[in-house]
């Protein structure tokens, strides 16, 4: 089943092709998919599925929109 | 840095300069300096454009030292916007250069006689004022081009440009950059109207002579700079994020976030972010042969600017910031950085505020003047402002006046500010520090996005109600210490993580001046500062009342959360019970 997922900043290496339609299986979690997009995990601060802040256990399902982003700060 | 240079504009014959040394204001300096002077001088009841207003600009406790991001450089009055307390803050060249004149303020004073304009010249030798016809409805940038021969590159100018001299309430103030331009600018609250009001229209600070400030203890003091400058490279945001991308890094985050403020504050993310985005402008600024990593002031370390080039590759304006982004692009449906560049040019050259422009300019588009998303038609009103036509006065009175002459209820404003670039009901932190800062709406009052979002200094859940108001409490008493030293606001990324960043910048203080501060002094320091302001706008008549979002806030929910922002009124009185 697809979700979308988007890497930002120093991240965007990382973002799939079918960034839009990426394939995920039954019960996958967020950690799983970072795994999978080989982001080292020390890179990553901040984990967003369907726009809420979340942890590496959650579990996915179809049509999720998952952002993943380095640490950064402005304002 | 122990003198005040105080101008009296209403001085029969003209201004008259006189210098004195701090007398009760010693040991204060920036914002602590600034509103101790406003809360002591100025009666509360008073007019903002009137002449019991003062003006008053006054570099950090640490501006004028080698300490790296000490320049910042603060601007305090009656805000004619807010018609309370307003300190407004600035980077540049201005701060330092003022600093190492030995100035910790001037104090611009007294009702203007007749209508002549003045320029205020400032040099280790003392000061002079001089009328000058030929700088009557002169632009920030065309004063670059008549007075950068004489500041050049060691020294600094303060300006304002048409707005001020009109007396818009969204006048800013300009502070020239490294490369003497006037890009950087105390923004926000009208202080350029005031400036306008006394008729000073530049202050062109002659660096010859200027000294580096000399630390009471320079051994200690080394010592301290040194670990500032390592807590400040080695931590992510300051060291790597701010440095690539600038502050525009927040476009995707605080959209993805659902808390982007698009249409005037109507839904929460905007289908135009990713060409508007940090790393959008970084790639492009680049590209054009521009710059993405770019310090305001010389001693800056995080280099969080850039410059923007036209597709021609000629300088167009420094890299438009985050709130810039957000208030003349997503708030107005517009998705190109060259048209946002191109006002963010606009509002440094006539000196005008981005945030208050871009949030009126969205008014302006909800009320039907020019359809959302018209980027040429956001440019022409830019020109109405800076020209001063009728509609262009009402719309540099910022967006809630604009919102009444058009008899619209979605103004997006506390005290009379207009919001920046988060929206309240989906980062309730921030919607805190909105309703109960001393300025108005101001996010740099008590930044909880930090916490909020980003995870620094903690974590509390942005749609939580819990836990909202201690945090912007604890925030705004940091910065307003921070706000009094000259650092940068910025270098709070490091110093809410790094516990030792923080300390050496508590050294840095006692080093410079022979004090014994801790923690709980700085959280003090912080306090008294808060004090003299909340006195300031009591006495002026604010009332908690006043400490609120404005209704429709807690009445229209906000996609894709569908939220309202619920924090109860008993919640926001606890931040200064």
């Amino acid at each position: 089943m697809p979700i979308t997922v988007k890497c930002f900043a120093n991240l965007t290496q990382f973002q799939p092709e079918n960034s839009e339609a990426f394939d995920i299986s039954d019960n996958e979690t967020a950690g799983s998919v970072l795994d999978r997009l080989g982001v080292p995990t020390g890179q990553v601060a901040l984990v967003f599925v369907n726009n809420v802040i979340t942890g590496r256990d959650t579990v996915l399902k179809d049509g999720d929109s998952m952002g993943i982003f380095p640490p950064i700060g402005g304002g | 840095m122990d003198k005040i240079l105080r101008i009296d504009v209403g001085a029969s014959g003209g201004p008259r300069v006189t210098i004195a040394d701090m007398g009760d204001y010693a040991g204060l300096g920036g914002r602590g300096l600034t509103s101790a002077i406003v809360n002591a001088e100025v009666p509360a009841d008073c007019h903002p454009l009137g002449p019991e207003n003062k003006l008053v600009i006054a570099p950090g406790l640490l501006s004028g030292t080698s300490a790296a991001m000490a320049g910042r450089i603060s601007v305090g009055c009656k805000s004619p916007l807010t018609n309370g307390i307003k300190e407004a803050n600035s980077g540049g060249q201005g701060g330092q250069v003022l600093a190492r004149l030995g100035y910790a303020a001037i104090v611009i004073e007294g009702g203007r006689q007749g209508d002549e304009l003045y320029v205020l010249r400032v040099s280790k030798d003392g000061a002079t004022v001089t009328a000058d016809e030929s700088v009557r409805m002169a632009t920030n940038y065309q004063l670059m081009e008549k007075f950068q021969p004489e500041y050049g590159s060691k020294g600094a100018m303060i300006s304002i440009g048409t707005a001020g001299e009109m007396r818009l309430s969204a006048a800013s103030i300009a502070v020239s950059d490294v490369e003497g331009r006037p890009t950087r600018h105390a923004g926000r609250g009208g202080v350029g109207a005031v400036m306008g009001s006394k008729g000073i229209k530049a202050i062109v600070l002659d660096g010859t002579g200027a000294e580096v400030h000399k630390p009471a203890h320079p051994e200690a003091f080394k010592a301290a700079r040194k670990e500032w400058a390592k807590g400040l490279a080695k931590h992510p945001v300051t060291g790597q994020g701010l440095p690539a991308y600038g502050t525009n890094v927040l476009t995707n985050v605080i959209n993805e976030a659902g808390a982007y403020p698009t249409r005037n504050f109507s839904t929460g993310q905007f289908e135009g972010a990713s060409k508007i985005s940090g790393e959008t402008q970084a790639a492009l600024e680049v590209e054009r042969g521009g710059t993405a990593t770019h310090g305001c002031q010389r001693g800056c370390v995080i280099k969080c600017s850039g410059s923007f080039n036209s597709k021609e590759g000629l300088f167009v304006t420094k890299q438009p910031e985050y709130e810039t982004v957000w208030s003349h692009g997503g708030n107005c449906a517009i998705d190109d950085l060259d048209i946002i560049a191109e006002i963010d040019r606009l509002d440094d050259d006539y000196g005008l505020d981005t945030i208050e422009m871009g949030a009126t300019i969205a008014v302006a588009m909800e009320a039907g003047v020019i359809p959302f998303g018209d980027g040429q038609g956001a440019i022409n009103l830019m020109h109405e402002v800076g020209k001063g036509t009728p509609l262009g006065r009402i719309l540099g009175s910022g967006a809630a006046v604009t919102a009444r002459a058009f008899g619209l209820e979605h103004a997006p404003v506390v005290k009379g500010q207009a919001m920046p670039a988060y929206d309240p009901r989906a980062i309730k932190g921030i919607g805190v520090t909105y309703a109960t800062s001393t300025m108005g709406a101001d996010h740099t009052a008590g930044y909880a996005v930090a916490t909020n979002i980003m995870k620094v200094g903690g974590d509390v859940d942005p749609l939580a109600v819990e836990g909202q108001a201690e945090l912007s409490k604890n925030l705004q008493i940091a910065t307003a210490a921070v706000d009094s030293t000259g650092m940068c606001l910025f270098v709070a990324f490091a110093v809410l993580d790094q516990p030792e960043t923080f300390q050496a910048l508590v050294d840095l203080l006692n080093a410079c001046y022979d004090w014994d501060l801790d923690a709980d002094g700085v959280a003090a320091f912080g306090k008294k500062v808060l004090s003299f302001e909340r006195d300031f706008n009591a006495r002026a008549g604010f009332t908690p009342a006043d400490d609120r979002l404005p209704s429709y806030f807690k009445r229209e929910p906000l996609a894709p959360h569908n939220v309202v922002f619920d924090i109860s009124d008993e919640e926001l009185d606890t931040v200064f019970a």
